[in-house]
């Protein structure tokens, strides 16, 4: 009976610890949401980069390669 | 006559798809008489339609995203009149590169490795140009688009 109230103390102190450090550590909600948005638009528009076909190019080097 | 008539229709219907391939770029191979050297100039007749399209098609889809994403920016107030207007215009520049078919114009076997590599250049720098003039402006008018999206204050 004793070994299970201790167990019981021991995990309640371990879920409180891990709650406390889980706020603890969690970042402060400001009013920076247009920033995330923008940050957003701007990861989708990455997702145009390309070089141009410099591998497209070499493929079509090759191609040619024999005569 | 009438049987004159119908074999010479008979004859038109194989002759034609025949006729049809003999007009297609790569018709000028058969010059080439090394057959080695021929299949190579084939090889790269069918890559130089084969990258245009895988080009032309990527760039289409990156003109996309772009109209995706000034869909976005205007429901947020951005500015996306000159953004609007960049991707219109380099998506008129990528339907006519996509249009565009590259012909080799061999003029004697001797000058194979020339002619053959006259006509990759061609498509090269189109492509190079059509990305440089059009597409990465484009990009960047989109860029500026963003941010135009003037931030909210939140209390």
């Amino acid at each position: 009976m004793k070994k299970v109230l201790i167990l019981i103390v021991l995990v309640l102190a371990a879920v409180l610890l891990w709650a406390g450090l889980t706020k603890k550590t969690a970042r402060p909600q400001t009013g920076a949401v247009i920033v995330t948005t923008e940050e957003d638009l701007n990861k989708e528009l990455d997702s145009t980069v390309d070089d141009g076909g410099a591998a497209d190019f070499g493929e079509l080097q090759n191609s040619a390669e024999g005569l | 006559m009438k049987v004159l008539a119908a074999i010479f229709l008979v004859g038109l219907m194989f002759a034609a798809p025949v006729m049809a391939k003999n007009a297609t770029p790569g018709a000028k191979v058969q010059t080439v008489r090394d057959e080695r050297k021929r299949k190579i100039v084939e090889r790269v007749d069918a890559k130089l339609v084969e990258i245009n399209k895988r080009r032309t098609d990527a760039m289409t889809r990156h003109l996309d995203k772009m109209s995706e994403i000034l869909v976005k920016v205007k429901a947020r107030g951005g500015d996306t009149v000159v953004a609007e207007a960049a991707v219109a215009d380099a998506r008129i520049a990528v339907a006519a590169q996509a249009a565009k078919i590259y012909t080799m114009t061999i003029s004697t076997e001797d000058k194979l490795k020339i002619n053959v590599g006259e006509t990759m250049k061609a498509l090269t720098t189109d492509l190079r140009n059509l990305h440089e003039g059009k597409i990465v402006p484009a990009r960047k008018a989109v860029s500026d688009a963003i941010k135009s999206v003037k931030p909210v204050s939140t209390p």
